[in-house]
């Protein structure tokens, strides 16, 4: 390109933004002629204007002043301490730094986790940071990270602790290394950390593989206890715990990670004891067996959702014991399941060491069924509830202030919603059906072709419209949608979309050659206006279609899920009423590696 | 080093606005760190619901260095210009240490980019593509989105009109998002 063509499509460009806008596609096919590139060049910058924010905002200097306070927790400039010296960084964790350092005194090895020196002018992180360090140091346990001060440098804080080698119980899961008899000995080494934490009355609220490092010599510790509450202050101004406050929010509050090791009392926002412990405890040892989590789904609501009511699942010729053991600790009540961290330490150990322990007999191969793509939890009448609960507490909302929840004697939830609202699920995956990846970090490669899953609520119709050249939606893709997760190809037909069973679980497989931006229409009925959803697959939109199309986004609104390889799943929610009358349109964005 | 004097600060952009390009080596170093430690104290006083006004900091870094009695407009909107430049070479030389797998989040950047991440070494690239074609719009561009000005404030500073600053800076928000959305 030259200034000179610059000029030229700036000016066609204005005098197109100075007309109606309905006008301005044949304004430029007229002023363009038969200069196809020219018309091209004009039209993806008007739709690049469209679909720009008018009201641009100036973000670069508060971003200037983040990015240069956090420079200081940088591990470029590693920080001058009194007492240690620094030898690397260990990583990020929840909140901040993590950085391997020596004790000058005692030469030791010491972690030093650091709260980022822009996180210390809020109160509340550095409250919860002096807290996660207070009540570690509370207890002394060999299976309990030791805590052993906290420290100021400037501005910034940090807490040294017991430097532990070795691997974190979720990266052994995934390189596949625990055998049944390790599983069932960590299970016993976190129960017994458990048992001594819940007798001081701390209660962990965030027991998963991620939180608990396995050494070598496979002594077990367990990390984290930074949203640990003492149980007897959680409640005292008769609020709901805060659980959303914990490992669900990000320094911007935004709800990330996994509700799948949550207790079904976390989950409803209710108080909870060291009995919530043993059920995250449980889903861990289970998952650590199988291959798998208990309570899967599409979404984290579906998660939440199966956690409140589905039951755990076991491979035939699970260890009867076994069995027993997970029912217990997996109970939905609390007063049924094991009452104490001890109890269930017994009863492992009994398994470990009974005669007849066989490994291949309790713990079968690990699953191979897919587990992403599973039916939702079956309809009945308390879902939609159930998932509105959900849906909110991932919102961040607090539900009780909406919706008074019955306290867990009086079981079912009674539950009024003021809009009902209709969840859809999407998803995407690897190109072969790896539908098994649980925290998604190892599909989606850069140029990797890519599976599209989309689960909707109630039947419709589906259609997919995909950019062309220029951004601009020229074509239908054709796409093939399969079941399960399975690769039996049934073409979309031709114009008129895929029909969506209710509650259906389809694939679309997607090439990366073709986009990684689409948009998805979900329509109650087959659309027949604006004329081009009648058309067939791979139809070229026209300039008045294109046109047409725009007009439509802008009908039936748009929403805008973004997936990624960290966030490979997405639930949005849209007004049942809206839902029922009129198509949703859904543009996705899948950000490859 | 010495505090600089408001005096000289005032001289230097007198300096650079008349045309002087050596001025802009002495100028920089006092900017920049100048909106380094501005940037850190307003960190430092926000509270959720509190946003950072870009105009408000480097209001704050140009009366600090050239002084109120000496706060001109001319020379305020030259200071602007300049505190936009040295504010884009920091965020994206900051962006491209931290290397492109690690996006640097930009919520407000949406008139930009579809996605709440925005690559500043991508739109920096961009920006020099656009500046090839038409420097213009490059300046325009940082002076709106790395300090903040309205469009009224860079109409003065360039001296054209503001329906010209409104015109290019329609057109470079679609160049630019159009380059970025398509990679």
């Amino acid at each position: 390109m030259t200034p000179k063509r610059l000029q030229q499509i700036e000016q066609i460009f204005h005098d197109a933004l100075d007309r109606n806008e309905s006008e301005q596609l044949d304004f430029v096919r007229r002023a363009c002629g038969d200069d196809d590139e020219l018309c091209r060049e004009v039209l993806s910058l008007l739709e690049a204007h469209h679909r720009a924010h008018q009201n641009a905002t100036q973000p670069a200097l508060k971003l200037a002043a983040q990015e240069i306070a956090a420079e200081r927790a940088q591990p470029a400039a590693f920080p001058e301490l009194e007492n240690y010296d620094v030898i690397s960084a260990l990583g990020r964790g929840g909140m901040g730094e993590v950085l391997l350092a020596k004790d000058k005194r005692l030469k030791r090895k010491v972690a030093l986790k650091f709260l980022p020196s822009y996180y210390a002018v809020n109160e509340e992180r550095l409250r919860r940071f002096e807290q996660e360090a207070l009540t570690a140091s509370a207890l002394t346990h060999p299976n309990i990270l030791t805590v052993y001060e906290i420290g100021q440098t400037g501005d910034s804080y940090f807490i040294a602790t017991e430097f532990v080698e070795g691997q974190t119980l979720r990266q052994r899961i995934r390189e596949g290394t625990v055998n049944p008899g390790a599983a069932l000995e960590i299970a016993i080494q976190i129960a017994n950390a458990l048992q001594a934490a819940h007798t001081a009355g701390i209660v962990h609220r965030d027991i998963k593989p991620d939180n608990i490092m396995v050494r070598p010599d496979g002594f077990v510790k367990i990390l984290d206890f930074g949203i640990a509450k003492l149980t007897e202050t959680a409640n005292h101004d008769g609020t709901v715990p805060t659980w959303s406050a914990g490992s669900f929010e990000t320094a911007t509050g935004q709800v990330i990670g996994t509700p799948a090791y949550l207790s079904p009392e976390q989950a409803r926002g209710l108080k909870l004891d060291g009995r919530s412990d043993l059920f995250s405890l449980g889903i861990v040892l289970y998952e650590m067996l199988f291959g798998r989590q208990p309570f899967a789904g599409p979404s984290a609501a579906d998660v939440m959702v199966a956690i409140l009511e589905k039951e755990p699942t076991f491979p035939p010729n699970t260890n009867p014991t076994l069995k027993r053991i997970l029912s217990k600790a997996l109970n939905k009540y609390s007063d049924h399941r094991y009452q104490s961290a001890e109890a269930l330490a017994k009863d492992l150990r009994h398994l470990q060491q009974a005669p007849s322990h066989d490994t291949t007999a309790f713990a079968t191969t690990q699953f191979d069924l897919p587990i992403t793509a599973s039916a939702p939890a079956k309809r009945n009448r308390w879902r939609v509830p159930v998932v509105l609960i959900a849906t909110l507490l991932l919102a961040g909302f607090i539900a009780y202030r909406f919706w008074p929840v019955a306290p867990p004697t009086s079981s079912p939830i009674t539950v009024s919603a003021p809009v009902e609202v209709i969840q859809y699920s999407l998803e995407v995956a690897g190109p072969k059906g790896q539908t098994t990846f649980t925290n998604g970090a190892e599909a989606l490669a850069a140029k990797q072709d890519f599976k599209f899953h989309f689960v909707a609520p109630k039947s419709g119709y589906l259609y997919i419209i995909a950019p062309g050249k220029d951004n601009l939606p020229e074509t239908f893709l054709t796409a093939q949608a399969s079941k399960d997760g399975s690769l039996k190809t049934n073409a979309i037909p031709a114009g008129v979309g895929y029909k969506f069973p209710a509650e259906d679980a389809y694939w679309i497989n997607l090439s990366h050659a073709h986009t990684t931006t689409f948009s998805v229409v979900f329509a109650p009925t087959p659309q027949t206006a604006p004329a081009f959803f009648t058309l067939p697959a791979g139809h070229k939109l026209t300039i008045s279609e294109q046109q047409e199309w725009e007009t439509f986004r802008k009908e039936v609104g748009v929403q805008q899920p973004a997936l990624t390889a960290a966030q490979p799943r997405v639930a949005v929610t849209v007004p049942a009423n809206q839902a029922n009358t009129k198509p949703v349109l859904f543009d996705v964005t899948v950000k490859l590696k | 080093m010495a505090e600089p004097s408001s005096h000289d600060v005032t001289q230097l952009l007198q300096a650079w606005s008349e045309g002087k390009q050596e001025a802009l080596d002495e100028l920089i170093p006092l900017v920049e760190r100048e909106l380094h430690r501005l940037a850190e104290i307003y960190m430092r006083r926000e509270r959720p619901g509190h946003t950072l006004q870009a105009t408000a900091l480097v209001n704050e870094a140009y009366m600090k260095l050239a002084g109120w009695q000496h706060a001109q407009w001319n020379n305020r909107g030259h200071f602007f210009a300049l505190a936009a430049r040295v504010m884009r070479h920091i965020l994206v030389d900051y962006s491209r240490k931290k290397g492109i797998k690690e996006k640097v989040p930009l919520e407000e950047a949406a008139f930009i980019f579809d996605e709440p991440m925005a690559d500043l070494a991508a739109l920096d690239d961009a920006l020099k593509s656009l500046e090839q074609l038409d420097e213009r719009k490059g300046r325009i561009v940082e002076m709106r989105f790395f300090a903040g000005l309205s469009l009224e404030e860079i109409a003065e500073v360039l001296g054209i009109s503001v329906r010209t600053v409104i015109r290019d800076w329609n057109l470079a928000k679609a160049w630019l998002y159009r380059e970025l959305n398509n990679k």
